[in-house]
């Protein structure tokens, strides 16, 4: 070992020399700059994280307060005293349902736009793409005079069948084109060998976009965690999802930026503990085949 | 075991800019071995699709046993089928992938997990990837998935086999190995194969009965012998054969065929039977087979033709040389010793009994009173 | 095929759950928007008006705004967060291959809701107390309050937007990075290509569906906008940051007047399902030009 690294540098000339400092810069550069970018992803939401500990007018000195004692006043008057920790639950209630629900009857309907000939295919496809395009002020009144009838306002059913609305379309779109990249033949061999269109399905074809359906899924599930508008029309205090209950914390006589940083830090947390505990399968999914439109 | 039956089989694809199959209609017998020969995009991989039910046919009917299946679902026609993009299960293993088809829940009751792994090791073994049991497909090689493909579809015992150029992808010797096993498993079991092949030689070779399929039509069908000795067109006749048939364009004089000046050919009592009436200003191809020809020295007087030798292609124990003459190209299969020297004059010979003649406008055969 | 009815077996579940959640609503919003409802008249009780709430729409300045706002912040930011998503998807899939907790640390920012992003934003750029609004302050650069001014409120939601989205475009770009295929590279190699000419002819091509998909979602998503605008400037300062969804809350919530909200969710469905088909097609012409350039 030592004799050959000894013999490495009697061996290198000053021009050798310079480039495999060029290239040790160079790595350097680069995983300085890697480190950037994380801290760049990291460091707003550590800083939103660190609001959550401090007073008033700590957050609200000009003056950045870089050291302070940690107070957990705000965790504790927004989650406890407030009782908002239920609502992190209700956004789990909600994203869970809805992504469920959707994967469920998605990803056959996928399959099928996929696989058979359905008559006004791709006229269907783009209505579908429609739904999942329109704002949801566009659907929150209809849904609302419609709930209002059906006596669902205030139940869990209000907001899951609402994020359904841009759930299911986003679900199909994307499960398509995981089946697209799959040769037909595959399911041919499957039906042949013995099975029907429904065995083959869950047997030769299910197994090969299961991480695409749990990237779908996580996807899914952050845009369910995220949406505001239905949360906050379509629910009462018992039901609402966390994100939309935030702005009940901006009051007129000033905002609660602690309670706000508090809570949306922690309400944060499960989703990026999901992800965290099927990130392989996520970038899996990804990256399986050619995503296509 | 079963008998199939295909009648009057048309499909178009992309909304009938291609027609895949124009009118096919076929017959496979109980336990027979059927060949379907053709060049690639002739249709033989849909004819495949049609009868495994994969496809559903435009029209015509498919009858197992004389039962009409056209519209029956693949799982409950009982064809195994081993395709020729092999598609594997990619999540499974080898061994997994044998495995499947067995799992059923057809079958739910005729195997259980120790009879199911004796027979996908066993043939696994026959098929020499028994030690790739464990693999999964990414990590064979073409060949090996292409057996892996075969063995999924041999695993069971259907009512037939459809196998679409099953060995195809394998090299030569295995080929050759394997040509030799399925004949040999076909025979044993008795269950009924239809078999796919671009190849002439895996197909007269394999085949009871046989079809030459060309552009979604069938060209001919019949034994391997009957195809071999009266090809009914052209085509057939220089696809079944290595090297190609050789066709020649001549003339009809008097009782003789004329090419050009170089050869006058005086015909056999059947031949001019069947010419007779045949408008003399048409021409007529006469097809003749390069094994069936014999060089002859220059001036011999049996010397039916009169050429140049040019390219030799050895293959051993034989050889293909290729003569020209005024423009014509001539090949003839000999045994390698016999092989003239490169640009050497020699003469060719042949009989008359072993031509065959063929309409120019319609390229077909003009049969004679002994076909 | 016998098999082409139980085809439907598998639409039924959600065609059943569309029934319910698109197009009841959609037919709920066609009678309402031929009918008057007002916050403010008291003589407006759902009577039949014809078309008098879609000659209103047509005839809205204010309408023809939000479409110019969203177009103003829908084709910056989009091009922005494709542009840096893949800057850093490049730099940063090396890494995140040997520490994959990368991606949930990137996708942070995305998870703490668009609401609390914009919040977030209000409290920055504040010129009183907001770190950045004090710095932009003191520098000279903005003089007026950042939320509050005709010129800047705009670019400010864009800001915020990007910070949240980018690491999205970047984490489904980098997924693809690594799920690249390794024969092409090692054919350029063999080729003697330079890692510019690697990038343009190889990586681009193969990573062209990603992107394309990346940015699709991106712009679906984009014209919903709505929750990040309501927290920061609710529309304003007077309508210019008033998004084509934050107009339609104005009247539909605000207002309340449920007949011209109808009859607007009926122009903008029409809108949309005529820009979803362009853009789809226009998406499979890309990648198939992506992909025929490889």
């Amino acid at each position: 070992m030592n004799a050959e690294t000894t013999q490495e540098t009697i061996v290198l000339d000053a021009r050798q020399r310079r480039i495999l400092l060029g290239r040790r810069l160079m790595r350097w550069l680069y995983y300085l700059l890697t480190a950037l970018i994380v801290m760049l992803f990291l460091f707003p939401w550590l800083w939103v994280f660190s609001l959550g500990f401090k007073t008033r007018s700590e957050i609200l000195s000009p003056t950045i307060v870089w050291i302070w004692k940690p107070t957990l006043v705000n965790f504790y008057e927004v989650l406890i005293a407030k009782g908002y920790w239920r609502l992190i639950i209700n956004s789990l209630i909600v994203a869970v349902s809805t992504v469920t629900l959707c994967i469920v009857i998605g990803v056959p309907t996928a399959y099928a736009f996929s696989r058979f000939p359905i008559p006004g295919k791709e006229s269907w496809f783009y209505m579908i793409l429609t739904f999942r395009m329109a704002p949801a002020v566009v659907l929150a009144l209809p849904l609302y005079i419609l709930f209002a009838r059906a006596k669902l306002l205030g139940t869990y059913f209000a907001p899951i069948l609402a994020h359904c609305t841009f759930t299911l379309p986003f679900v199909i779109w994307l499960m398509r084109s995981f089946f697209d990249d799959i040769p037909k033949e595959i399911d041919a061999a499957a039906m042949t060998d013995g099975y029907s269109r429904a065995g083959a399905f869950f047997h030769a074809i299910l197994p090969l976009v299961k991480s695409g359906i749990v990237a779908v899924a996580l996807f899914s599930i952050i845009f369910s965690w995220n949406e505001f508008l239905y949360g906050l029309i379509l629910t009462s205090d018992a039901t609402r999802p966390v994100a939309s209950q935030i702005p009940s914390l901006i009051r007129p006589h000033g905002t609660l930026w602690g309670e706000v940083c508090a809570l949306a830090t922690t309400a944060s947390l499960p989703v990026a503990f999901l992800i965290f505990a099927l990130q392989r399968q996520l970038v899996r999914g990804l990256s399986f085949g050619a995503v296509k439109g | 075991m079963a008998k199939i039956t295909i009648q009057n089989l048309c499909k178009q694809y992309k909304n009938g800019e291609v027609q895949a199959l124009k009118d096919i209609s076929l017959e496979c017998r109980d336990g027979g071995f059927f060949c379907l020969l053709g060049p690639a995009g002739a249709g033989k991989t849909t004819t495949i699709k049609l009868l495994a039910g994969i496809e559903a046919a435009d029209s015509g009917r498919i009858l197992l046993d004389d039962v009409d299946i056209t519209d029956q679902m693949p799982m409950h026609r009982d064809l195994a089928v081993a395709f020729e993009t092999y598609a594997l299960y990619p999540q499974r293993t080898v061994r997994q992938n044998l495995a499947f088809p067995l799992q059923s829940p057809l079958r739910k009751n005729e195997w259980t997990p120790e009879t199911m792994e004796q027979r996908v090791v066993e043939i696994a073994n026959l098929l020499g990837i028994g030690e790739l049991l464990d693999r999964l497909p990414r990590q064979l090689s073409g060949g090996q998935r292409q057996r892996v493909a075969l063995g999924r579809a041999l695993v069971r015992k259907p009512k037939a086999y459809l196998l679409d150029e099953p060995i195809a992808h394998l090299d030569a010797k295995l080929r050759h190995r394997m040509r030799g096993e399925l004949k040999r498993i076909q025979m044993e079991l008795g269950i009924t194969t239809i078999y796919t092949t671009p190849d002439q030689l895996e197909a007269l070779s394999l085949a009871d009965t046989m079809a030459v399929i060309n552009n979604g039509r069938i060209e001919q069908s019949g034994t391997p012998a009957e195809i071999y000795r009266r090809p009914a067109n052209v085509f057939v006749a220089r696809f079944v054969g290595d090297p190609p048939m050789n066709i020649l364009t001549t003339h009809l004089v008097g009782d003789e065929l004329a090419l050009n000046s170089l050869m006058r050919l005086k015909l056999s009592e059947p031949f001019r039977r069947a010419l007779s009436g045949y408008p003399p200003e048409k021409p007529v191809l006469l097809g003749i087979r390069p094994k069936d020809m014999r060089l002859t020295p220059p001036d011999a007087p049996q010397a039916k033709l009169h050429a140049e030798s040019g390219h030799i292609q050895v293959l051993g124990e034989t050889s293909v040389v290729t003569l020209s003459s005024d423009g014509l190209e001539i090949r003839l299969k000999l045994a390698t010793q016999q092989a003239p020297r490169r640009g050497e004059r020699v003469g060719v010979d042949f009989s008359i009994e072993d031509c065959h003649l063929f309409d120019a406008h319609s390229q077909n055969r003009i049969a004679t009173e002994n076909d | 095929m016998s098999s082409k009815r139980y085809i439907w077996w598998w639409v039924l579940p959600a065609a059943l759950l569309f029934l319910i959640i698109i197009l009841l609503p959609f037919i709920t919003a066609l009678t309402y928007s031929f009918r008057a409802f007002s916050f403010t008249d008291s003589t407006a009780t759902g009577q039949f008006i014809g078309i008098e709430n879609y000659r209103k729409l047509v005839f809205d300045q204010d309408f023809y705004n939000s479409f110019k706002v969203t177009f103003l912040y829908m084709v910056p930011s989009i091009l922005i967060q494709g542009a840096l998503g893949l800057g850093i998807a490049l730099l940063i899939s090396r890494a995140v291959q040997r520490a994959r907790i990368l991606i949930p640390i990137m996708l942070l920012p995305t998870l703490l809701t668009p609401v609390v992003i914009g919040l977030v934003g209000v409290l920055t750029l504040n010129p009183d107390f907001g770190v950045i609004g004090i710095w932009l302050n003191r520098s000279g650069l903005i003089k007026e309050a950042v939320l509050g001014s005709y010129k800047w409120a705009l670019p400010a939601i864009i800001a915020v937007d990007t910070y949240q989205w980018t690491p999205f475009v970047a984490v489904i770009l980098t997924a693809g990075l690594l799920g690249l295929p390794k024969e092409p590279y090692e054919a350029a190699q063999v080729d003697g290509a330079n890692p510019v000419q690697t990038f343009f002819r190889v990586t681009m091509p193969l990573l062209w569906p990603y992107f394309v998909v990346a940015m699709l979602i991106r712009v679906i998503d984009a014209f919903r906008i709505f929750d990040i605008i309501w927290v920061m400037t609710r529309g304003g300062p007077g309508t210019v940051t008033e998004a084509v969804a934050v107009y339609a809350y104005r009247h539909t919530f605000r207002y309340w007047d449920m007949g011209y909200g109808s009859a607007l969710i009926m122009v903008l469905f029409v809108f949309i399902s005529i820009m979803v088909e362009y853009l789809y097609k226009a998406l499979q012409k890309w990648q198939g030009a992506g992909g025929s350039s490889a």
